[in-house]
C-alpha cells in the first residue's frame, strides 16, 4: 500500500497530542488572506470606460449634495463649483485626490497577533451590523438587548473566520439611543481584541467612539495605526449628508479608516438599468472618496457600496439577485481600476427563518463578492431578513462559509503538482489514493473540512438526534459562549473606559427628545 | 511534540504496551513490528500482545475516527501498522491455538466494480485483527461459494456502490439458504445506497453503514458467537 518513498513518519504523541493538537488548528485565524484566483469581469474594458466616463459626467453636469457646511466650505476653497450645497466636480481634480488615498493598508488592534492587509488582492471578513433584532440560542425572534450584543461579540471573537468586529452587530434596544453608542463600542473593545467597526452617526458619537478606542489603544498608537473603521453611508441619489460627514471626519482625523457606501436600491433609488445604476453608485462614491482625500491627505479609506434590487411588487429589498452579482463584478473592475481596496456585502438574504431562501441568497452573495475580486466581505455573519434580523445559528453557519470562501479566493496553488502526479503514477488503473503518501501528506490541507455542514450518512445523522443545521449551529453557539474568555485587558484601563461611559451618560440627556 | 528519543526496549510492560497504543495512533509501522517482538521475547503470550496492545490501541483509533477526530488516511496507517504486527503475531497465534478475532470473505457484487468503501471495510478490518480475504470487485454468487468452501471463514462481507447492482446481495443470500449453510455464516451488507431496511429484507445480519461500524459489528458477532459456542 505505502511507496517505497513514504516519508518518515514521526511519533506525535499519540492520540493525547493529536487531539490536542486538532482543537488548536482551530484557532481564530487573523492572518491577511490574499486572492489567488482572477476576478469574473462583467463587462468589458470599454463599456468600463464608457461607465467610469458617465460617473464624471454625472458629477461635473449634474453634481452632488454636501448637506454639511464643513464639506461645503472645504469644497469651495479646493475650487469646486459650489451652487448651495451642490458641489460640481471636474474629473481630474475628482480622481487627483482618489490618487492620494493608500492602495494598501494594514489594520491590528491591541492584539499584536491580529494584523492583517486591506488591499486591492487580499480579503477581509466582518460580522453583520446593525440588526434591530435577534433571532436567539432557541430560535426566537425579538428585539436584541445589550447582552445579545456582547453575545455576538463573543461569537466573532471565538469563531475562526472574522478579521474585523461589527460593532453594533446587533442593536442594544435596551439601553436609550443616545446612550448606546458608549455600550456598543465598550462591547467592542471589552468582548474582542479585534479591530472593529465604531459608530460613525454624527459628531459626538463618533468622537466619543474614537476617544475610547483610544483609551484602550492609546493614543499615539491609534496615530500610527488603523484599529477602527467607520461606515459612513450615501444617501442614494446623489446625497452625502451632514450626519455621516462628520463621522467621517472624526475618524480620518484620528487616522483611522472610513469605508464610504453609497446606499443602492435598485429601480428605488436608482435607474432600472445596471450601467445607470453603476454610473450613478460610482459618482457618489468617486465623490465621497474624493471628499475623505481632502480632508486628509492620505487617508484610509475602502470603496463601499451596498447594492439590492428592489421588489417592484413590494418595494421590498431582494438580496441574492443576479443584478446584484453583476453589479459586484462591475464595482470590482472599477475599483482594481482606482486602486482602491472595495466592500460587498457577503452573506445577506431576506428569509424570514435560517431556511433555504437564507442559505441560497447567502451561498449567491458570498461566491458573487468572491468572485469578483471584494476585499471587505462586510456583513459575513447572521444577516437574515434584509438586515432587520441578526440571526445567531447564521452567524455561526457563515463564519464557516467565511472560512470555505477563503480557500475559493485563495484559488489554485501549483506547489505539490509535481509530486502529485508521482502520486498518479504510484496508484494506475483502479488502485485508491487513501493510503498513499502523497495523500498522507496534504490531505489535511488539500481539501476543505467543514463541520456544520453535516456530511453523515442518514443514519449517523439519526443516531446523533436528527438534527438541522439551525439546530446544530446553536448547540454550536452555545457552547461557544459558555467557553468563551474575555481577551486580557489592563485592569487600569477597563477602569478608565468604564468611567468614560459612565461620565458621558451624566453628560448626555438619555433622551432624543 | 515528536519524541524520537524513545527506546521501546527500555520501558516496562506496561508502558510499553501505552506506547505502542501510541505509537499505533501515529501509524508507526516499525515501532509496531518492534513493540510486538519485545512483548514476545518478554514472554508475552501471543494471544496477550493482540488483544493488549494491537487490538485496544486500534480500538482507540476506531473511537477516534467515529468521532471525527481522526482522517480516513490516518486510519489506513494505523491498520498497516497493525497488520505488520499481525504479520508476526499469525503463525504464533495459530501454533498456540489461540483464539482468533474472525475471518472474513469481503467483496463487491456483480455489476459492481467500486472498491473504495469495501477496502476500507477490509482494511479496517484487518486493523481490528479480523483475517480478510478479499474477492475484489464484480463477483457473482459462485466466486462467493467458492470462497466460502476455501476459506471458512466466519463472516461475509458484500459491498455495491449501485442501486442497479446492489439487490445482487440477495441473490447470494438465497444461494446460501438454498444450500443449507445461510446460519453458518454471519453476513454484514454495506455501501452508499444501502440502509438498515435493505439489509433486513435481503436477509443480512446487518447493514454497517460505514467502516468503523462495520468492525464493531463484526467484533460484535464474534462475541456471541464465541458465547454460543463456550
Amino acid at each position: 500500500m505505502m511507496d517505497p518513498d513514504t516519508p518518515a513518519i514521526r511519533r506525535r504523541g499519540g492520540r493525547a497530542s493529536v487531539v490536542a493538537a486538532r482543537e488548536a488548528e482551530k484557532r481564530p485565524r487573523v492572518s491577511t488572506i490574499k486572492y489567488g484566483i482572477r476576478p469574473v469581469e462583467a463587462v468589458t474594458a470599454e463599456q468600463l470606460e464608457r461607465i467610469h466616463q458617465a460617473s464624471l459626467a454625472i458629477l461635473r453636469e449634474i453634481g452632488i449634495e454636501f448637506r454639511d457646511e464643513t464639506a461645503i466650505r472645504q469644497w469651495k476653497e479646493a475650487g469646486a463649483d459650489v451652487q448651495g450645497q451642490r458641489v460640481r466636480l471636474d474629473g481630474e481634480m475628482l480622481m487627483h485626490l482618489i490618487s492620494k488615498a493608500p492602495s494598501r493598508f494594514e489594520m491590528t488592534s491591541r492584539d499584536p497577533s491580529q494584523r492583517f492587509e486591506i488591499a486591492p488582492d487580499t480579503m477581509t471578513f466582518g460580522a453583520m451590523q446593525g440588526a434591530p433584532n435577534v433571532r436567539d440560542l432557541q430560535g426566537v425572534r425579538r428585539a436584541s438587548t445589550i447582552e445579545d450584543l456582547r453575545n455576538m461579540n463573543r461569537l466573532t471573537q471565538m469563531l475562526p473566520g472574522f478579521h474585523i468586529a461589527g460593532g453594533f452587530t446587533c442593536e442594544p434596544t435596551d439601553i436609550a439611543v443616545p446612550w448606546r453608542h458608549l455600550h456598543i463600542n465598550h462591547s467592542s473593545l471589552v468582548e474582542t481584541n479585534m479591530p472593529f467597526f465604531g459608530l460613525t452617526t454624527g459628531k459626538q458619537r463618533a468622537e466619543d467612539s474614537i476617544a475610547m478606542g483610544q483609551i484602550v489603544h492609546g493614543k499615539d498608537f491609534m496615530d500610527q495605526n488603523a484599529v477602527m473603521l467607520g461606515h459612513v453611508s450615501g444617501n442614494s441619489p446623489l446625497v452625502w449628508d451632514s450626519t455621516m460627514l462628520e463621522g467621517l471626519r472624526a475618524f480620518v482625523e484620528a487616522n483611522q479608516v472610513v469605508l464610504l457606501s453609497p446606499f443602492v436600491l435598485g429601480a428605488a433609488n436608482t435607474p432600472a438599468d445596471i450601467p445607470a445604476t453603476i454610473a450613478q453608485l460610482n459618482a457618489e462614491a468617486l465623490a465621497a472618496l474624493a471628499y475623505t482625500q481632502l480632508v486628509r491627505p492620505g487617508a484610509k479609506m475602502i470603496y463601499g457600496q451596498y447594492s439590492v434590487s428592489v421588489s417592484m411588487r413590494s418595494g421590498a429589498p431582494m438580496s441574492g439577485m443576479p443584478e446584484v452579482t453583476l453589479i459586484n463584478a462591475v464595482i470590482g473592475q472599477l475599483a482594481r481600476r482606482y486602486g482602491l481596496p472595495w466592500r460587498t456585502t457577503a452573506s445577506q438574504s431576506s428569509a424570514k427563518t435560517f431556511d433555504a431562501q437564507s442559505g441560497y441568497e447567502s451561498a449567491i452573495a458570498y461566491m458573487s463578492g468572491a468572485s469578483a475580486g471584494a476585499n471587505l466581505m462586510m456583513h459575513a455573519g447572521g444577516w437574515d431578513e434584509a438586515g432587520l434580523v441578526c440571526c445567531m445559528a447564521k452567524f455561526v453557519a457563515d463564519a464557516e462559509q467565511n472560512l470555505l470562501i477563503e480557500k475559493y479566493a485563495q484559488g489554485i496553488s501549483f506547489e505539490h503538482f509535481d509530486d502529485a502526479l508521482e502520486a498518479v503514477r504510484r496508484i494506475g488503473p483502479g488502485g485508491h489514493y487513501l493510503g498513499d503518501s502523497f495523500t498522507l501528506k496534504r490531505f489535511k490541507d488539500a481539501f476543505f473540512a467543514p463541520e456544520i455542514l453535516d456530511y453523515l450518512s442518514y443514519e449517523q445523522w439519526k443516531v446523533k438526534g436528527s438534527k438541522d443545521m439551525a439546530q446544530r449551529c446553536r448547540e454550536k453557539a452555545k457552547s461557544i459562549i459558555a467557553s468563551y474568555e474575555q481577551p486580557p485587558m489592563d485592569p487600569a484601563v477597563r477602569e478608565e473606559l468604564d468611567a468614560f461611559v459612565a461620565q458621558r451618560q451624566e453628560e448626555i440627556s438619555p433622551s432624543i427628545a | 511534540m515528536s519524541d524520537d528519543e524513545i527506546i521501546l526496549s527500555d520501558l516496562s510492560d506496561d508502558e510499553l504496551v501505552q506506547q505502542m497504543h501510541d505509537d499505533l495512533y501515529d501509524g508507526l509501522k516499525d515501532e509496531i513490528e518492534e513493540g510486538t517482538q519485545i512483548l514476545l521475547e518478554r514472554g508475552w503470550a501471543p494471544y496477550k500482545v493482540l488483544t493488549e496492545a494491537l487490538v485496544e490501541g486500534m480500538r482507540i483509533v476506531g473511537e477516534d475516527f467515529r468521532d471525527g477526530i481522526l482522517f480516513v488516511p490516518e486510519v489506513l496507517l494505523s491498520a498497516n501498522a497493525m497488520k505488520a504486527g499481525m504479520f508476526i503475531l499469525r503463525p504464533l497465534l495459530a501454533a498456540t491455538g489461540a483464539p482468533k478475532q474472525g475471518k472474513m470473505v469481503i467483496g463487491t457484487v456483480k455489476g459492481d466494480i467500486h472498491d473504495i468503501g469495501k477496502n476500507l471495510v477490509g482494511m479496517m478490518m484487518e486493523g481490528a485483527g479480523f483475517d480478510v480475504i478479499d474477492l475484489g470487485i464484480n463477483n457473482a454468487v459462485e466466486k462467493y461459494m467458492a470462497a466460502i468452501e476455501e476459506h471458512q471463514p466466519d463472516i461475509i462481507g458484500m459491498s455495491a456502490l449501485l442501486t442497479t447492482t446492489m439487490p445482487y446481495m440477495k441473490v447470494v443470500i438465497d444461494t446460501m439458504k438454498e444450500k443449507g449453510i445461510r446460519d453458518d455464516y454471519v453476513v454484514l451488507v454495506g455501501g452508499a445506497p444501502l440502509n438498515e431496511e435493505f439489509g433486513k429484507a435481503v436477509g443480512a445480519d446487518a447493514y454497517c453503514r460505514d467502516a468503523a461500524v462495520a468492525v464493531e459489528t463484526a467484533k460484535d458477532f464474534m462475541k456471541r458467537k464465541h458465547n454460543v459456542r463456550n
